[in-house]
């Protein structure tokens, strides 16, 4: 599709046409990568595949990188949009709300499964807790979220306030990522699996939310950390400086959580 | 926590470990009986039934998830099951936890199954069920032209589950030799009906069929809108009314016990001879005590349609019982596809024929002063199945309804008239 010719900085390029090809870059650009794969997707076959001219595309991406980044940030958008127009949302339990922030996601991700697949294979290399700098905006946006929704239970006093509160989110932020994994993997019909996993999963992490068993397994685990472990590690630093370093991890990870709670 | 096991294999494992458990109790048992007077000899028949029972469905406690639904549905809806097996049963599947299908999943399957969310798609939606299903929930619904709507969702990719878990239990039933008939069979009826519960397309084409079909003044059966019904979806008009039990705190008069006791006899003897189709599902939430008088029938998961020969057998096999003709009931059920090892004497065939003739011999029956007949008339059922060779599966099905419609009029404690029964079998 050919939507119109563009000469360098065209002034005359309307805001609104400006977004017609920057969308039209990113579907085009999710084509060739579903079909080439990311290697195999150069700029300039993505703007071939979107009918532009071999240096228009750098007007809007320097990188094919930014391109995958600015599909996500649509579909961020996309799935904001969607719970926004929820009438009753404010009204879900924390699980629906969680369940629901999850199903519409997969609902708006679902006709670009083989790309995020490739994505997932090139940027995490396929392990879902990888850490990716470019990820940093979405991890934000979503624990902002979580912050809302606990926020919102414990006002209504449909949950007492957690202890580790302020972890909870970042917790939700892997376990999305864990799930959204195994959703892209899911072939069951619907993926009603990852709904299964979802519905079930969700229960167990709000009762220990609610049970607080989480702290407390917590609390058993530094107790036995500190007294059995660490004692020993400092008497052997340098035959076991791996366990010491992380050791300070924990102990860094524990100091932040004593001070989170007072 | 319990150690939850997962997969065809290990979950084959639990169920293989009491297989072989059983096996050893049964053998002790063969071997004790040659020394076993005939009473001495059923008790201990009864006792080792009862341990091996105990320990086959004790099995499911270790399982989770959708087979105990499937074992819930054999403990309550399947007649002829012994009771120890039900106790069992009911033991392993009373501490199930529902399955919910909350906000989030409604959402979802909305989208999935008709592709907008539930405020798009009604005026309005009550997110809370009101009814359960087997695998799911019937919300109330509105649409905009102020018509009520019932509309019945299914847990997303459960019932699959289930189903392919149904091989299980037929593992465990192979294994209670002097039971195993019945067992097998009422396997084989549990995996039919969580067939029939779960494809509600074929719901959908049966309330249709009975809608245009059932010419019954008293009886009111719901419109399927179509266009809001898919394969785990199905949405009908909704019937306004009240449930066997919320009826009968009513304090009905015996007038009014007697009144619906005829339309649920009329019902049942109108769908076997007139449209040779039974709803076929006994349960009492599946009738609707409407509020202007009529009865509204529901859930037309379970339908059985019979052919002529059928039909004309099974009228055979009355005359047969009317006049206590061993020859004429003999060649009806063979008829029927019904054969019987030789030790099952006419006399005991006769017997059961008097039971089940009992209410029409006399044109009139009061299910008040009998509420014995559906109590003896499974004790029948359970001797009878025991010295089964071959049975017909549309028996199963008249029966299971045979024996709804006595329960249900036994409930009422109503009197009613049969005498529409002679007039169809050509009695007179």
């Amino acid at each position: 599709m050919k939507l119109f010719h563009i000469r360098g900085d065209d002034m005359k390029v309307s805001k609104e046409h400006k977004e017609q090809v920057r969308k039209l870059i990113i579907e085009s650009a999710v084509d060739v990568i579903s079909i080439r794969g990311y290697r195999g997707a150069t700029m300039r076959e993505i703007s071939k595949s979107a009918e532009l001219g071999a240096s228009t595309i750098y007007n809007y991406f320097s990188t094919k990188e930014k391109i995958v980044i600015a599909y996500f940030e649509d579909k961020q958008e996309e799935i904001e949009k969607s719970i926004a127009e929820i009438p009753d949302f404010e009204s879900f339990s924390l699980k629906e709300k969680i369940q629901t922030r999850l199903e519409t996601s997969f609902d708006i991700y679902q006709g670009e499964r083989e790309f995020i697949n490739i994505i997932i294979k090139r940027f995490f290399r396929s392990n879902p807790l990888t850490t990716y700098k470019e990820m940093k905006p979405f991890k934000k946006i979503f624990v902002e979220e979580m912050n809302h929704y606990l926020d919102a239970s414990v006002e209504n006093n449909e949950i007492a306030e957690p202890m580790l509160r302020n972890h909870i989110p970042k917790l939700l932020w892997d376990y999305y990522k864990i799930i959204f994994y195994y959703w892209v993997k899911d072939k069951s019909q619907d993926f009603n699996n990852t709904s299964r996993v979802v519905d079930l999963s969700l229960d167990i992490i709000i009762e220990m939310m609610e049970n607080k068993i989480l702290p407390r397994a917590l609390d058993l685990g530094y107790f036995l950390l500190r007294t059995h472990l660490f004692d020993n590690v400092e008497g052997f630093e340098d035959y076991l400086s791996p366990l010491k370093k992380m050791g300070d991890k924990i102990k860094k990870f524990k100091s932040e959580i004593f001070k989170d709670e007072e | 926590m319990k150690k939850i096991p997962t997969g065809k294999i290990s979950r084959s494992t639990v169920v293989g470990t009491t297989i072989a458990k059983a096996g050893i109790k049964k053998v002790s048992h063969i071997a004790k009986s040659p020394f076993l007077s005939k009473e001495g000899k059923k008790e201990s028949k009864e006792k080792s039934d009862e341990a091996i029972a105990k320990m086959l469905f004790g099995a499911l406690n270790k399982l989770r998830g959708p087979i105990l639904k499937v074992a819930q549905m054999m403990a309550n809806e399947i007649e002829y099951i012994p009771e120890v097996f039900r106790k069992e049963l009911i033991k392993a599947t009373s501490k199930m936890p529902p399955f919910i299908i909350n906000r989030a999943l409604l959402r979802k399957v909305f989208i999935k199954e008709l592709g907008s969310p539930a405020e798009k798609l009604f005026s309005s939606f009550e997110a809370e069920p009101f009814a359960a299903a087997s695998f799911g929930q019937v919300h109330r619904a509105e649409l905009e032209d102020g018509t009520k709507l019932a509309v019945k969702l299914q847990y997303p990719g459960l019932a699959k589950a289930a189903e392919s878990d149904l091989g299980l239990l037929k593992n465990i039933a192979k294994l209670v030799s002097y039971m195993s008939k019945v067992i097998e069979l009422a396997v084989d009826e549990i995996k039919d009906r969580v067939r029939e519960e779960v494809d509600y397309n074929l719901e959908a084409k049966n309330t249709k069929w009975f809608y245009e079909n059932l010419e019954m003044d008293d009886v009111v059966v719901p419109k399927v809108y179509d266009e809001l019904s898919t394969d785990v979806v199905i949405s009908t008009s909704m019937l306004e009314g009240v449930h066997f039990d919320d009826w009968l705190k009513t304090d009905p008069t015996q007038e009014e016990r007697n009144r619906y006791g005829q339309i649920f006899t009329d019902l049942f003897i109108r769908s076997f001879f007139d449209i040779k189709t039974l709803h076929a599902d006994p349960n009492f939430g599946n009738y609707i005590f409407l509020d202007n008088g009529k009865l509204g029938l529901i859930d037309f998961g379970c339908v059985k349609k019979f052919d002529q020969k059928f039909v004309d057998s099974f009228a055979m096999a009355m005359k047969g019982f009317s006049v206590r003709d061993v020859d004429t009931t003999r060649e009806a059920f063979t008829m029927l596809g019904i054969t019987y090892s030789d030790d099952l004497d006419g006399e005991e065939l006769l017997d059961w024929g008097e039971w089940f003739f009992k209410p029409y011999r006399h044109g009139k029956y009061c299910f008040k002063s009998n509420d014995e007949y559906i109590f003896e008339g499974i004790q029948y059922m359970f001797d009878f199945t025991k010295n089964m060779d071959n049975y017909n599966s549309d028996m199963v099905f008249f029966f299971r309804s045979y024996l709804g419609l006595g329960r249900m009029l036994q409930k009422l404690g109503a009197e009613v008239n049969t005498e529409l029964v002679f007039e169809k079998f050509g009695l007179n």
